[in-house]
């Protein structure tokens, strides 16, 4: 009996689950004004959370779920036994559009099994959505994965048409990814990812416009958005440094927007390689809280990793109060007198407080109170920072400052 | 003491000259009440001519156009008198002090402003829009009920994403519609009744339950 679309939608929404890019965030702006359907604004919009928090933003499906890779941390695997289904083009045009008029999505992010052959998968998503821009004036996000080792001229194809583009390294150890996904090849995805940022680089500077030349149009952009690629933590023994430096060198090697870490969790289906219980999402969280520190706070790896004696991150305390924690002789530090540098690194600020200090401090001498309505997180940065009114005492020097900033531990569940 | 009648939902220009003229006719702040203009005053309004004429010329600081901008939309009936009060504090020399959020009164507004900001991001999110055919015509119908007065606020987002679509969104406050490419402030309307809409009911439930991954929730 054919599957109806609701019977489409419910395996392959279902077999997409895994990835956790949700980001419908940067790149250019559009709208329909001049005719078409949808807009980007820059920023993201997250219209529905699901129960453990995450964010519903985009419409994530796979195009089919029939794959010939045999990859055992996949459920879509060769081996898996989940039932198959396979949209046409037109199919996922119609859900995009139809959710998208009731206003429940930013717009597509669609993945695929392997299909026959890396090529022809690959031609079947830029079909998709050639067939939104194209045919249906679609002007929403759209978000589209490209296939290891698929021709270049069609990786190109798929940069005019998508916001962005994601490949994804799996797992930070490449022979790791040799027994878990032997199909896999660690060459083509890296290479991948190097076709698209030569993409997006070559359409940025096409685009700049040239010194004392008459104005033209200009060339089409390649991927606005830019490109991701997503981990998974917790399927192999790998320690958070070794994740986070693999991200440091992707980031600095491809011009990534966004590293996803995803929590490994199982499929269901019992393995001998694999873990059996789900990584915690707190693991996650703190994996992107160093990788925010490393991005934006100024931190460097051997930074987070004079916190990390064991090599793992902390699931109680966030990485920078580790770090503030384990360096008490930077602290305290005078918030009326501190640079930005300095600033970044009390725990309990983030970047909006650091530049209100800054700019308030331009006009008053700031008192304790005054700080408290800059940040938030007072209670945490309290014992680190000294103010006009306040000096911390011997807090600071407290042997269990760790616990009293720290959430009580709590009785692990027993089942 | 002088009582102002403002709007509730009165838009940014022509507060900004009400807020000139009042700076303008040298009133303290402790002289003045702003009230909305559907509650009831025992004060006077101040004696004529104030408000006539063009307002006195002078710029706002960008810190605090920022602040005023999404501030106004806010619900507190007190926000037109926190507004003058600070702008009162940079005429008289204060200039720099709607940068400085460390100050009891611009903490207030930048709250107000911050809850303006994440009602207007919940309406762009979270309003759904139901298709209903009336006359022939395909019409996307919403209802959302949002916290501050931000009728005005949304509109550009949705008019730059469905300009093709003929749509009507109904708040308690108001109405705005989106027909024959013109766009209309209503009073508002009652609540309609959710009308039945397969995408909405049978699709997007479908996929808001199956994209949910339990396991992972560790």
């Amino acid at each position: 009996m054919p599957l109806n679309l609701l019977q489409k939608l419910e395996i392959l929404a279902d077999a997409a689950k895994y990835d956790a890019s949700c980001a419908s965030s940067g790149g250019a702006k559009r709208n329909a004004r001049s005719g078409g359907l949808g807009s980007t604004t820059g920023c993201g919009i997250c219209h529905a959370y699901t129960p453990d928090g995450r964010c519903v933003s985009l419409l994530k499906i796979l195009l089919t779920n029939f794959c010939i890779y045999d990859c055992v941390y996949c459920v879509s695997r060769r081996s898996s036994n989940v039932a198959r289904a396979r949209f046409t083009v037109a199919e996922v045009g119609r859900l995009t559009l139809d959710l998208y008029r009731r206003n429940c999505i930013e717009g597509l992010f669609l993945s695929s099994g392997i299909a026959r052959s890396e090529d022809d998968t690959m031609a079947d998503l830029v079909a998709v959505a050639r067939s939104l821009r194209e045919e249906h004036g679609f002007r929403g996000y759209i978000h589209l994965k490209t296939i290891p080792g698929a021709n270049e001229a069609l990786i190109a194809e798929a940069g005019r048409y998508a916001d962005r583009l994601s490949m994804n390294v799996e797992m930070p150890d490449e022979a790791v990814l040799k027994r878990l996904a032997p199909e896999k090849d660690a060459g083509a995805i890296l290479k991948g990812m190097a076709v698209t940022r030569t993409g997006i680089d070559a359409a940025k500077e096409a685009r700049k416009p040239a010194p004392g030349k008459i104005r033209r149009a200009r060339p089409p952009r390649f991927a606005p958005a830019g490109q991701s690629t997503q981990m998974i933590v917790g399927a192999d023994g790998a320690s958070d440094i070794t994740i986070l430096d693999k991200s440091v060198s992707l980031y600095a090697s491809y011009g990534l927007k966004r590293v996803y870490y995803s929590a490994f969790s199982p499929t269901g289906h019992p393995s001998a390689v694999l873990p059996d219980h789900a990584t915690p999402l707190m693991r996650e969280h703190r994996l992107y809280q160093a990788d925010w520190l490393l991005r934006y706070y100024g931190f460097t790896l051997p930074d987070l990793q004079s916190a990390l004696p064991t090599g793992m991150l902390d699931l109680a305390t966030d990485p920078k109060l580790a770090w503030a924690l384990v360096h008490r002789g930077v602290f305290p530090l005078d918030v009326n007198r501190a640079e930005r540098a300095l600033l970044l690194r009390v725990p309990g600020f983030g970047t909006k407080a650091v530049d209100r200090i800054i700019a308030a401090r331009r006009s008053t001498c700031l008192r304790l109170d005054d700080v408290g309505r800059l940040t938030g997180a007072l209670r945490r940065a309290r014992p680190f920072i000294v103010t006009a009114d306040y000096q911390p005492g011997s807090s600071l020097d407290d042997a269990r400052l760790r616990e009293r900033l720290t959430p009580p531990p709590k009785q692990l569940s027993l089942f | 003491m002088y009582a102002i009648p403002v709007e509730k939902d009165v838009e940014e220009a022509p507060f900004r000259a009400l807020l000139k003229h009042c700076s303008g006719a040298g009133f303290r702040p402790d002289q003045l009440m702003f009230v909305e203009a559907d509650k009831h005053s025992f004060l006077p309004p101040p004696p004529p001519p104030f408000g006539e004429g063009e307002p006195p010329s002078f710029t706002m600081p960008r810190a605090y156009a920022e602040l005023l901008h999404y501030a106004i939309c806010h619900s507190s009936a007190a926000r037109f008198d926190l507004l003058y009060l600070l702008l009162w504090r940079i005429r008289q020399g204060e200039s720099m002090v709607a940068s400085n959020h460390s100050d009891p009164v611009v903490a207030e507004l930048a709250n107000y402003a911050k809850n303006v900001r994440r009602d207007i991001h919940k309406m762009h999110a979270f309003l759904r829009f139901r298709a209903e055919e009336i006359d022939g015509r395909m019409v996307y119908t919403a209802w959302f009920e949002p916290q501050h007065h931000i009728l005005r606020a949304v509109a550009p987002f949705f008019l730059d994403r469905f300009t093709n679509m003929d749509w009507v969104i109904g708040t308690p406050e108001g109405t705005i519609a989106w027909q024959d490419k013109t766009l209309t402030f209503a009073p508002p309307g009652p609540k309609p009744h959710a009308s039945k809409d397969t995408v909405l009911d049978d699709l997007w439930l479908t996929y808001y339950r199956t994209t949910f991954n339990p396991r992972g929730s560790a």
